[in-house]
């Protein structure tokens, strides 16, 4: 299982305190470090790459703000990845209420079409499906069910993520699935049938 | 990991990193995983690092370029920003004299209008050996005499005595 404190921490940490010393590249060095997770996060939860890439440049950009803040003593991806929810969940709300339903079909092919994720047909399935049927999760409920069973974070890791209890991340996780099983057997019956039995 | 072992770990309980790893890259292991617990299918989806479109080096210049922007931004709105100090000081100033000014300007209601007398001529006012008024000494405890700070031969003083007439 993958955990966000990885045996790096000491080089992000001196990246960090490069960077506030005036080193650009030190930022630099963290921006390359970093992009990949912060992306991978991103596209998973918004289900879109460039509106992936616009909110990881975001974060980026506010981690440059805030890197003052940081306090050395704790994780910086657990900081880090805190950002990255904020401003998902932010996006993800925002673009709820601009356009609920017509969005999420134009998304669907928008994903099914996406020539720059070089991944397999049946991937790309998956993908689809899984965008349609989290479209009716809160973002809250996408961003955790996205960092606990696709980026595969610990429930702990992800309740100091948000700053909540561990308790309440399970609970979203309970709700997430539900509403997901509730979707799957409403839109895409044939792979609802393999929850008969399980539930 | 072979689809033997990933079979061994699926029937065990929790998948490992190493059993998911296999899963997200195998097909028929991902059936056989999907079939056992279809949130599995959904956990397909996650693993390896994404890119983003044009490759990471395209990305983190475009970061650090628009983070150079904001500190160039930032700097020339510090630049136009006056400190707050220096606005304090100077609405300090101001007021003191605004204030200043109408404590010795009060012109007499009943005094008849001035008959505006002919444009003097610089020089005949100014005589160096003319001696400016100088407030040598005030006799009262209870007045406050106030001098402003000046560089010029000229001295305000402000003087603040209730027990004065008030149309002196």
């Amino acid at each position: 299982m993958k955990n966000v404190q990885e045996p790096t921490e000491p080089e992000d940490r001196e990246l960090v305190r490069a960077t506030l010393e005036g080193e650009s590249d030190a930022f630099e060095a963290l921006v390359r470090r970093k992009t990949s997770k912060v992306y991978s996060l991103c596209y998973r939860v918004l289900g879109n790459g460039e509106d992936a890439k616009d909110v990881s440049q975001l974060v980026f950009i506010k981690l440059w703000e805030n890197l003052g803040k940081y306090d050395p003593q704790y994780a910086f991806d657990t900081w880090l990845y805190r950002m990255v929810t904020n401003v998902a969940i932010d996006f993800l709300r925002n673009r709820q209420s601009r356009d609920a339903a017509v969005n999420s079909n134009l998304r669907l092919v928008k994903s099914a079409t996406d020539a720059e994720q070089n991944v397999s047909l049946q991937r790309k399935e998956i993908e689809s499906v899984f965008a349609s049927v989290s479209a009716a999760l809160s973002p809250k409920q996408k961003t955790i069910f996205v960092m606990r069973e696709m980026e595969d974070l610990p429930s702990a890791e992800i309740s100091r993520i948000l700053g909540c209890r561990e308790s309440t991340v399970r609970n979203h996780l309970f709700n997430a699935r539900k509403i997901m099983q509730r979707q799957l057997q409403h839109r895409f019956p044939e792979y609802a049938r393999l929850w008969k039995g399980q539930s | 990991m072979t689809c033997a072992q990933f079979e061994a770990f699926l029937a065990a309980g929790p998948l490992p990193a190493d059993a998911l790893a296999h899963m997200r890259s195998c097909s028929a292991c991902l059936e056989t995983a999907v079939a056992a617990d279809p949130e599995n299918l959904f956990r397909s989806l996650g693993g390896e690092d994404l890119e983003p479109s044009g490759g990471i080096d395209q990305f983190v210049a475009d970061v650090v370029q628009q983070v150079h922007l904001r500190e160039a931004e930032t700097r020339l709105t510090r630049r136009r920003e006056m400190p707050a100090a220096a606005r304090w000081s100077i609405a300090a100033a101001l007021a003191v004299g605004v204030a200043g000014s109408s404590l010795l300007y009060r012109p007499s209601l009943n005094q008849a209008p001035v008959v505006s007398a002919p444009a003097v001529v610089a020089s005949q006012v100014y005589d160096p050996s003319m001696t400016l008024p100088v407030v040598e000494e005030y006799s009262n405890g209870g007045a406050t005499i106030v001098e402003m700070a000046s560089d010029s031969d000229l001295t305000l003083v402000m003087i603040f005595d209730e027990s004065l007439p008030v149309d002196l």
